[in-house]
């Protein structure tokens, strides 16, 4: 002895099911990023390291990059290769947004904040202290960067520093420690710093896009159960009514 | 086959939408109270079932089980699957809510055409039931991948490409699900046939 409660549990789970879709819309913040396809980014001194894949664990193989600056526009572009990784330079100090298409509408992000690069990168792109990676072309053509050897006089500018020099004819050697001993030590220990932290780096980023554990796969299967129980509920005091 | 958010167009996922809330709101009057356990069950299947990766071949893929979920809910696929995909999207991130309408069309539309081609041969006792099964869970998957690569006519170039990748990306798994498909409806046909012929009563 059926009655015709076609419509009526039908119904009230439309209205649960509509509430809690609002519920989502309105308590989502952020929008929801895909995880399907997932691609880090860290940075290592100015090389930034990106490596892409599938939530399953599966590398993304030559997936297309793009790296965005903040407007938008696109800075280089290039390709995962088989280990899904792909390094570029950064080419200026500023947040980064890396894009990875994967090909069949799966597409990921990760955005690289500024304060990640290396300080020798400037926002205009020109690396202020090059001649300690030995780029002197790069002295040449830029008027503004001096040596930074001890030379006759004058003072060095950089990111704010105004330090007088050693002193005239003293060399790197003396008992003083000149300025270019102490931009050397700073960009040495920047270099250890930066190869000690790239591996905590890239497990604090592999972490933040770990696939779906085991508690929310439960409590995906509960909400659904929960919903399918609510539904009979509701239905069962509006057959008996 | 999720398509993440960012790729799509506004038009083609606001008429995802549509077709979505469409189609779910006929499962919905569809649905009988009797049924909502049995689609409680397989929506809870169809969720844990993308979680099941499928190693082989260069890309990524997971099973969907809409043959089954087709073969057993018909209209009701879509409100079943959308509720999954829901949920889904809120706790794991997977696929985005604002491509919900979209993934709910690529997954539910071959569930409910698949059980109205081959629910009758399904449900009769004659030797066609098995291979129907399995051609079920074959079509579905290969349908669902039709619909994704139309879905990104929009935005990739060339409709023939993306879906000659798409559906032979997906072999492995419309093999799989056509024999999890048959395996299902004959164990259920075994004990307990009203799940298939949906006689209640």
């Amino acid at each position: 002895m059926r009655e015709n409660t076609q419509s009526g549990g039908g119904t009230m789970f439309f209205k649960i099911t509509a509430t809690l879709f609002i519920a989502a819309f309105l308590l989502s913040g952020a929008p929801a990023m895909a995880h399907k396809v997932m691609v880090f980014a860290w940075a290592e001194g100015e090389m930034v390291h990106t490596e892409s894949k599938f939530s399953g664990g599966k590398k993304v193989n030559h997936g297309k990059i793009s790296v965005m600056d903040g407007k938008g526009e696109v800075l280089l572009a290039g390709e995962t290769d088989d280990a899904g990784k792909f390094s570029f330079r950064a080419p200026v100090r500023e947040t980064l947004t890396i894009v990875m298409d994967s090909g069949m509408g799966h597409r990921a992000e990760w955005t690289l904040p500024a304060h990640e690069l290396a300080a020798t990168l400037t926002s205009s792109g020109i690396p202020e202290n090059a001649d300690v990676r030995g780029n002197s072309d790069l002295q040449k053509k830029n008027g503004v960067l001096e040596k930074s050897e001890v030379s006759a006089g004058g003072s060095l500018l950089s990111g704010g520093l105004d330090v007088p020099l050693a002193g005239k004819g003293e060399k790197a050697g003396g008992s003083v420690l000149s300025e270019a001993d102490i931009r050397m030590i700073e960009a040495a220990v920047d270099r250890a710093l930066d190869r000690k932290l790239a591996p905590l780096k890239k497990t604090l980023a592999e972490e933040k896009g770990a696939g779906p554990k085991v508690n929310e796969i439960f409590s995906g299967i509960g909400y659904i159960l929960g919903l399918a129980g609510v539904g009979i509920y509701f239905n069962n005091r509006k057959s008996r009514s | 086959m999720h398509i993440s958010e960012g790729v799509l167009s506004g038009p083609v996922l606001a008429s995802g939408f549509a077709i979505a809330a469409a189609g779910t709101a006929f499962g919905f009057r569809k649905m009988d109270f009797d049924r909502i356990p049995q689609a409680g069950m397989l929506s809870a299947a169809f969720f844990v079932a993308s979680l099941i990766h499928v190693p082989i071949g260069p890309s990524n893929v997971h099973l969907i089980l809409n043959g089954i979920v087709g073969l057993l809910l018909g209209w009701a696929a879509f409100p079943a699957i959308f509720v999954a995909l829901l949920l889904q999207g809120m706790i794991f991130q997977f696929g985005g809510l604002t491509t919900l309408g979209v993934n709910t069309v690529i997954m539910a539309l071959p569930c409910v055409v698949c059980y109205h081609l081959f629910i009758p041969f399904v449900r009769g006792s004659g030797k066609a039931a098995m291979p129907c099964a399995f051609a079920c869970g074959f079509l579905s998957v290969m349908l669902s991948a039709l619909v994704m690569s139309s879905s990104l006519i929009f935005t990739e170039e060339n409709f023939m490409e993306v879906a000659g990748m798409v559906v032979v990306a997906h072999l492995p798994v419309m093999v799989i699900e056509g024999i999890v498909t048959a395996f299902c409806v004959a164990f259920l046909k075994k004990v307990q046939p009203e799940m298939i012929s949906g006689d209640w009563r």
